[in-house]
């Protein structure tokens, strides 16, 4: 399994910048796809060529009739579409990546406004870096609070082109497979070809293993397909929710920052922050943790299920951005402009959390009793 | 073959590339290296026992076979995987050597830029550009040249299902049937085509490098 390692490297970068039914759709195809085929299927299809006995002697004959039988194994078949499924998530990873390249280049020319504007006199500095903030903020797909990608923009619409190429090319294999091979395998093939001097039974080995395989595998491959499927869905459902509450809301925003900050405060308070986004760029040799552990990925997707059901509730409010990888709402850019203090403070709290800390309801001296 | 060293170290090569380079990257590893070992080597596992030859004459499939195959795609395939990475390791060695450099002028008291040291981020400029463009160049020379000597030696790139052999101590003309020719086949053409995307990558990497270094030269002189 160490093979697959190359992939499963990167497609855990990948894991952490997807929604719910994308990890979802990961684990399924780590645990079910690449393991069982590494695996239980290599050995399966291992004397595929050796136990391919025809009731022949004619030398040659049975090569031909492999050959004709099995133009492309089922083993390497799978591969390529392993492959060439993940392929779409690679894309979308690069452009996450350069997302945060971009992100850290955006916050390292602020911190060079900050220093000039300092020697200059501070009259202007709130005005310009909220203006650049709020540019750059409705450009990037960057949440300061969570520390995570939010999947808006040129983001989402990669995701999305993503989900559509990986379904396009499932549908593809699976409709490849049964041109192939059809669903079943049969016993025996028969076999006209030269230099066999007349049609020659030839007998597969194993038939009913592979079979069992061979379904096992394309049950799988319907699974992914139903799970891309359901993304494509829900990214879909939401984006019209959040059509149909903007046109709802007629009047502008009247709360004030400071009123809108405190039950989100709260609210920040009764989920575990997602980890933070900056552990994928420390590694020194590009390696992660190993596809299998996938403790760190259980403890996200808790996370991720609390905050869609705290998230599932405040929807209504139809504020902030639509998709949220994280789950993680960004206070309102107007309201950090019009309240600079409080929001630092509750940037700084969010950042104490730890991944385990479990969520206080306490009220704490700085909240705002609304 | 163990392939994960290669890994290691190319990794590091990684974070001093240019975006196209760290798609080069990515394309050689998931497309090449991991197909050759999950895929590739299985279906060429078993391709001098399954080679079998119409005679009872003794030797008679040995000298065949390797006639018709002197060196096995497998083996080649990895000879170029080698060839095709090694100069992104004279650019790790600039970058390595570059970096000591720094760190030898900064313990003898001269002004350094702390902050770029720290972040282990060199930009592609002045003789580490030259390095890294020359490494492009061979990388691009080297996938030639094995296109080249693939199509050569085999000619060209489908397996044949039938090979006649005359070669001693066969008694006459032979007929000797390869094993898998048209799985071979498919992943010959697979393997061609991704040599052929990584060619493309470099070739734009280039391209894209000479550009830059113009315009900043443009931008200079103006």
């Amino acid at each position: 399994m160490g093979e697959w390692s190359f992939l499963g490297d990167f497609l855990e970068k990948v894991h952490k910048h997807s929604t719910v039914v994308g990890k979802v759709w990961l684990t399924v195809l780590f645990i079910f796809r690449m393991l069982v085929l590494g695996t239980a299927a290599e050995s399966s299809w291992g004397d595929e060529q050796s136990d391919f006995m025809c009731d022949t002697q004619q030398p040659g004959c049975e090569n031909v009739c492999y050959d004709k039988a099995f133009p492309i194994s089922h083993v390497r078949f799978w591969v390529l579409q392993i492959i060439f499924v993940s392929t779409p998530s690679l894309v979308y990873m690069g452009h996450a990546m350069h997302t945060v390249r971009m992100e850290e280049k955006r916050k390292m020319k602020e911190a060079e406004i900050e220093a000039r504007e300092k020697k200059n006199g501070g009259d202007t500095y709130y005005q310009q870096k909220c203006s650049v903030a709020e540019k750059e903020t409705k450009l990037s797909g960057w949440d300061e609070a969570g520390g995570q990608i939010i999947l808006r923009g040129s983001l989402l619409n990669t995701y999305v082109y993503s989900i559509l190429i990986r379904t396009a090319m499932e549908v593809a294999f699976i409709v490849g497979q049964y041109i192939l091979y059809g669903i079943f395998l049969e016993t025996l093939y028969i076999c006209q070809r030269a230099p066999c001097p007349h049609p020659v039974n030839c007998y597969v080995s194993r038939p009913t293993e592979k079979n069992v395989f061979i379904v096992f595998m394309l049950a799988v491959a319907v699974l992914s397909l139903f799970l891309s499927l359901a993304e494509l869905y829900h990214l879909g459902w939401k984006k019209a929710k959040e059509r149909c509450s903007r046109s709802y809301k007629a009047s502008p925003s009247t709360a004030p920052g400071r009123l809108e900050s405190a039950p989100q405060a709260e609210r920040a308070q009764m989920y575990t922050p997602p980890p933070d986004f900056n552990q994928c760029l420390s590694s020194p040799n590009g390696k992660f943790i190993s596809p299998f552990s996938n403790k760190m990925a259980s403890q996200q997707n808790t996370a991720n299920f609390a905050t869609e059901r705290v998230h599932g509730q405040e929807d209504a409010a139809g504020e902030g951005p639509f998709i949220k990888s994280s789950y993680v709402e960004s206070p309102e850019v107007a309201s950090e402009c019009a309240a600079p203090v409080f929001p630092e403070n509750y940037f700084n709290e969010k950042r104490r959390f730890s991944k385990a800390s479990r969520a206080s309801s306490k009220a704490r001296s700085d909240d705002l009793s609304v | 073959m163990d392939w994960g060293t290669l890994q290691a170290i190319l990794g590091g090569v990684n974070k001093h590339s240019t975006s196209i380079g760290k798609i080069w990257l990515t394309v050689l590893f998931i497309f090449r290296i991991m197909i050759l070992v999950v895929a590739a080597e299985r279906v060429w596992g078993d391709e001098q026992q399954d080679f079998v030859c119409n005679t009872l004459q003794p030797g008679c499939r040995n000298v065949c076979y390797d006639h018709f195959f002197p060196i096995s795609h497998i083996r080649l395939w990895a000879l170029q995987l080698i060839f095709v990475s090694t100069p992104a390791l004279l650019v790790a060695m600039h970058v390595a050597y570059t970096r000591h450099e720094k760190k030898r002028r900064f313990r003898n008291g001269e002004k350094i830029d702390i902050e770029e040291l720290k972040n282990e981020k060199i930009h592609i400029r002045g003789p580490l550009w030259w390095t890294y463009t020359s490494s492009i160049f061979f990388r691009i020379i080297f996938e030639a040249i094995f296109m080249y000597v693939f199509y050569y030696m085999y000619d060209g790139y489908q397996m044949p299902r039938l090979v006649k052999c005359n070669a001693w101590p066969c008694p006459n003309t032979v007929d000797c049937f390869v094993s898998r020719p048209t799985e071979k086949t498919t992943f010959t053409i697979f393997m061609l085509a991704v040599s052929g995307i990584c060619m493309m990558l470099n070739l734009a990497e280039l391209c894209y490098l000479v550009i830059k270094i113009c315009m900043k030269e443009s931008r200079k002189t103006t």
